[in-house]
């Protein structure tokens, strides 16, 4: 099984993943009403874009310090990115950008469903890079633990993530074909991912500060913000 | 005649301006991503058939286009972003109402 994972496909799978998000977004705009204009819109996916790019190198490199250090180079060499990182930097920079287009109105519904399948493509790229990735799991005895190459059985949690992305597609689909409040969509997935790595990471061998990993500590953080921003907007309706 | 030095006008253009700018940043940023992963899979192909002229070639091609793209994206988004920020500080605050939450 150790000839099935080769580290350069994950670049391929992450291509895969953002032309199949893209092309699942373009599906989904054509069909619901978005609730913003082509010339915002663009700004929007421009900032998404920039600060996803941004966002996962930097808490890529970061999840490296504990047990690397940190230097310069770091920056240059390829991997070391993240998807929590991706997230919550997309979502900051489309807040800025929000914020200095003067929309007031929630913008991410439309990204939800397609970010979980794009992130789900990507995962298949995790798992077919083996441990170079670094996005496996501890070791265990459980029948499908998966050898990557070096004898050691460990969790596929990069195939846990998939099954879990591909669950969450369907139930946001589901949701979002029926009457919903502005905005709770992106924030109903934010929540669920963060959560989700929350609980997952805890069967990744990485470094750990204070208990929990670089990425556990940036989903409590993302956790955070949603919820203070679900009471202030609860407050705002009041 | 004149028209088009009313301050109305002006703010049409920054506006135009920042959306054509955006959609330059958005697709600059998909294409470098894309032609990483394309750069991935030349190299796996590579290295069961080594020195294949074709696939160098498709190779500096491919490493060409993410130079390319991270160029300008390097030049691109500070202007964009130096454009929004223009286009927030111009803005009569009228124009707020219309992108309103419902």
């Amino acid at each position: 099984m150790a000839g099935l994972f080769h580290p350069e496909l994950h670049p391929l799978f992450e291509s895969l993943g953002i032309a199949g998000g893209f092309a699942t977004y373009r599906a989904m705009r054509a069909r619901q009403h978005d609730p913003i204009n082509d010339e915002h819109r663009w700004s929007v996916i421009a900032a998404a874009a920039l600060g996803a790019l941004a966002g996962s190198r930097i808490l890529g490199v970061l999840e490296q310090v504990p047990h690397a250090g940190l230097h310069w180079a770091m920056w240059f060499t390829s991997g070391g990115k993240t998807i929590v990182g991706g997230l919550l930097g997309g979502w900051l920079a489309v807040e800025l950008v929000k914020l200095l287009s003067g929309i007031r109105k929630r913008t991410g519904d439309l990204f939800a469903v397609p970010i979980c399948l794009g992130v789900a493509i990507g995962r298949v790229g995790c798992f077919l890079a083996g441990l170079p990735d670094d996005t496996y799991g501890t070791p265990t005895r459980l029948p499908w633990g998966v050898d990557f190459g070096d004898g050691v059985r460990r969790h596929p949690t990069q195939i846990y993530e998939l099954i879990f992305l591909l669950a969450l597609a369907a139930a946001l689909w589901q949701w979002q074909r029926r009457p919903h409040r502005n905005g709770v969509i992106f924030r109903g997935f934010m929540a669920a991912y963060l959560a989700w790595r929350l609980c997952i990471d805890f069967l990744k061998p990485q470094p750990l500060i204070a208990g929990m990993n670089c990425i556990q500590w940036a989903c409590v953080a993302g956790l955070i913000c949603l919820l203070v921003g679900e009471l202030r907007g609860r407050q705002e309706n009041v | 005649m004149f028209d088009q030095y009313k301050p109305e006008n002006k703010q049409t253009e920054n506006a135009d301006m920042v959306s054509r700018l955006g959609k330059t940043v958005a697709i600059l940023a998909g294409v470098l991503i894309v032609a990483l992963g394309l750069c991935g899979l030349t190299r796996i192909v590579d290295t069961s058939q080594t020195g294949d002229s074709f696939l160098i070639g498709l190779g500096i091609l491919e490493l060409l286009v993410v130079v390319v793209s991270a160029i300008g994206l390097l030049f691109i988004t500070p202007v964009w972003i130096v454009m929004l920020i223009v286009k927030s500080v111009r803005k009569p605050p009228q124009e707020d109402s219309e992108n309103s939450e419902e």
